[in-house]
This record gives structure tokens, sequence and C-alpha cells, in this order.
């Protein structure tokens, strides 16, 4: 509890004078000369409110022990009230220069003095307040900072289940298992990965393939549009029926674009990428529309190399399953598709890893 | 003693609050500091830097009770000392007659009960 004042002057009148009319509202301290004085304080930080100090004085003066109260940054908590016999302007500007509260010039009246301590001691209060006030709501600010953030990634995390949610919907409509939305997603991320080390030029980051791994469970949304008779006609599909279940890539594009404020731009980009390029080829010669090259966008590329991995070595209603070797020879051959040779490179180098999820998953 | 020649007793009672008995409790108060005793003892040592940091101290005090006499006779001394110059004898022995009266002052008021602020 701050509530001490100490007074420092070499002369015993002064200090009774001060201490008579300051005494009956606070705790009153004495020194008689700067030493004394900074002994006390050392002694007493966290109780004096105000000093009162006097310049010119034996052993130590004033102009010391501001110093050394400057220095120590005791000034921040205690207010200095210089009360003096020296007037020059040039006194009082260095004293201020110090930081001090108050210059008083002796002989001092009485009630003065009492009103100045007051107000100083009010002033430094109502700051020490202000400040417990600002510590105390930075520390509520942060609170709700790591709440928000915590409820942000739920949020993310949400999305990203939800949209599980719908690429497996879409899948059991196509008489297929839910898994097949995981492996792909799998597949994906591995390539991805494998993609941001491997070739920089194409600036995956983490996010990125955190981003187009969660989209990939989209890549057959599309499918939803199509007619049962169609899509899960057994038997080999006449040139209509087919360019009918082509139009998933397009009709996914559509459902995509028609979702608005349930993602961010971004993420909404690479879903809509996918969903529409996943079936186009590097030689140009795919669908819908016949990009070629690096003209499909990466996010495509990576879901179409995942997406024919695991209808290759997963059984069909019209096929069997091939064995992973099988399917890593098909692939790099190009007997299901064209692909960029960086793609069969960062292919080439994963198959490990797609052949352990592939067992994994089965 | 004519009270008016030595104590500003305007200046004194607005200081003080108007309160009579406030202010005779520091005044009688001022024969027992020891600063004066100080000062005349580092003059005559010659002693001009120590003598002139008691100088303004008692000027400061001298201010404070409204010791006018005494505080005029200081200011000259307090001067000349703080270019660190020894004051000549004259401006000493004013000082110490001017003390002596008003330590005189102080002994009949004392003696009197006189009432200071009307």
């Amino acid at each position: 509890m701050r509530d001490r004042v100490l007074i420092v002057d070499d002369v015993e009148i002064n200090r009774e004078i001060l201490k008579e009319i300051l005494q009956d509202e606070y705790k009153i301290m004495q020194a008689g000369d700067g030493e004394e004085a900074l002994q006390v304080i050392e002694q007493n930080q966290e109780d004096i409110a105000v000093v009162l100090l006097d310049l010119i004085m034996p052993k130590k003066d004033g102009y010391e022990v501001l110093e050394v109260l400057k220095k120590n940054k005791w000034l921040d908590n205690m207010a200095v009230l210089i009360i003096s016999g020296e007037s020059s302007v040039e006194t009082e500007a260095r004293c201020f220069d110090y930081g001090i509260s108050d210059f008083i010039r002796k002989p001092f009246d009485n009630n003065l003095v009492r009103q100045r301590v007051r107000n100083v001691v009010e002033l430094f209060l109502y700051k020490n307040h202000l400040e417990d006030k600002i510590d105390e709501q930075t520390e509520v600010l942060r609170k709700q900072y790591k709440l928000l953030h915590k409820q942000a990634e739920e949020l993310r995390e949400h999305k990203f289940k939800i949209i599980d949610i719908l690429g497996t919907v879409v899948e059991y409509r196509n008489m297929e298992s839910g898994e097949h939305i995981n492996r792909v997603k799998g597949f994906t991320k591995i390539l991805a990965e494998e993609m941001m080390k491997e070739y920089p030029e194409y600036e995956l980051g983490l996010s990125d393939v955190e981003m187009i791994s969660s989209a990939a469970a989209l890549h057959d949304i599309g499918k939803i549009a199509i007619p049962d008779n169609i899509l899960l006609k057994p038997g080999r599909l006449t040139k209509e029926e087919f360019d009918i279940m082509k139009s998933h890539t397009t009709k996914g594009g559509e459902i995509l674009d028609s979702i608005e404020g349930a993602w961010d731009e971004e993420y909404g980009k690479v879903s809509y990428e996918i969903c529409r390029h996943h079936h186009e080829r590097h030689d140009g010669r795919g669908y819908p529309d016949g990009l070629k090259g690096d003209e499909i966008p990466i996010s495509a590329q990576l879901v179409s190399v995942a997406d024919v991995y695991d209808a290759l070595v997963t059984e069909r209603v019209y096929k069997s399953a091939f064995s992973k070797d099988e399917a890593f020879r098909m692939i790099q051959n190009g007997e299901c598709g064209t692909f960029s040779p960086k793609l069969m490179k960062c292919f080439e180098n994963v198959r490990k890893d797609f052949e352990e999820l592939a067992d994994r998953q089965k | 003693m004519e009270i008016s020649n030595y104590i500003d007793l305007e200046d004194a009672a607005e200081r003080f609050m108007k309160n009579d008995e406030l202010f005779k409790k520091f005044l009688f108060r001022f024969p027992g500091e020891q600063g004066f005793h100080d000062l005349f003892k580092l003059l005559e040592e010659e002693k001009v830097e120590e003598a002139f940091k008691v100088a303004h101290s008692m000027k400061g005090v001298t201010a404070n009770l409204a010791l006018k006499s005494l505080n005029e006779a200081l200011k000259p001394i307090s001067d000349i000392l703080k270019a660190k110059i020894m004051p000549g004898e004259n401006e000493i022995n004013r000082l110490k007659d001017a003390y002596e009266e008003v330590l005189q002052l102080i002994v009949e008021i004392e003696l009197e009960g006189r009432t200071l602020f009307s």
C-alpha cells in the first residue's frame, strides 16, 4: 500500500512543518540528507507514494537523489515534488527533465503543499489503477484470442469432416465403400508432399498440401447428378451414356460454384479445379476441357494419379483388382492416361508409400 | 520589540492557514535549530562551499517562518558564498546581529504569550 510520504530536507523545522500539514492524510517518513533519503527509499520502495525533496543539502544533494531514482526507474511508481529555495528557471527545468511531478518554491504555502501532494498522489493512484486495468484486459484479450484460435481450429476440422461426408455420400451412391475417398485423399497427400519437396516451382506449401488432400474427397461429387441407370450400369456404356458419365466433372464444378460462403475462396478454387479437371490428360486428350500439361491445375493432376491408382488396385463391380506391381507399371506406361514426367518421377519416388497405404486400407 | 520589523505576519498567516498555534509551535523551535551555529563556525573556518549549503538552508527556513529581517541579512551572504567568495566581516556581523535580535524577539513572544495573527 503506497501511503507514505518521505520528506527530505536538511532543516528539521522545515521537515516538521511539512509533517504537520501532511500527517493527517499520510504516513510520514523523514530524511535529513540525500544519502539518508536513498536508504529510506530503497527500503520502502513499495510503500512510498511521494517524495518531497529539497535540492541543496549536505552529503548527497537533491540532484544526486534524482539521478539514482531515475536510473532505477523508481520515478515510475513514486512522485517526486521538489521543494526548494532555488527558484531559477534552469533549476526547475533541470528537475522536470528528471521526471519530477511538481516544483514548489520556498517559502512554501502550507495549504498549497497539501493540495499539490494530494494531486500527485491521486494522479499516481489513477495511473497505477489504469496500468492494472490494462494488464487485466490484456489477459482477457489473450484468453479470448486463444479461444478464438481454438474455435477456428475446430471450425476447420468440421469443414474437413463435412467435406468427407459429402464425398462419402457420393461414393455410396456409386455403390462403392467410403474407403475410396480416404484412400484417394491419402494417395494425394503422399504425392503432394513429394511434389512439394521435389519441385518447388509449383510453390506448394504445407497448407496447400493439406487443402488439396482434403478437397480430393470431393473429386467425384458431380456423380450425384448422374442418373442411376448410367452410374450403376454393369455393362459397357454407349457413347451417349459415356458422354453423360463424363459430365460428372463439369457438374461437380457447377455444384461447387453454387455453394457460397461455406469455405474460403482458395479452398473453393482448389475443390473446383479438382472436380472439373481430374480427368484431364497431360497430352490434352482428357476431358472436359482438353487442357494440356501444366494448363491442368496441379491439384487436379495430383488427384488424377491418386484416383487412377486406387481404381486399379481395388476391386470394382466391373473388374477385379490389379496387383500393385501391375498398377505401378500400367500408370508408368501410360495405359491409364498420360501424366506429366514430373508427376511420374514423384510417383516413382513414393511407390513404397503408396503400396503401404494400399495394403493398410484393404 | 516591534514584531512586524522581524516577522512578515501577513505572509506567515497566509502560509500557516492563520493558525496562530501552529506557527508559534515552529517559531519556538527556531532557537534550537543548529544551522546558524554551524554557519558561523564554518564562516570562521572559511569553509566557503559548506557554508553556502548551510546558508542556503537557513535562507529556506527563515523564509518558511517569515523571519524577514534575518532572511534579508542572509541573502547577501548566501549570494557571495555561492560565488565561492568569503563574505566580509560587516555582512557577517550584520547577520549575527539580526540572528540575536530574532532570538530575543522569540523569547519575548514566548514569555508574553502574544497572539500573532489577529
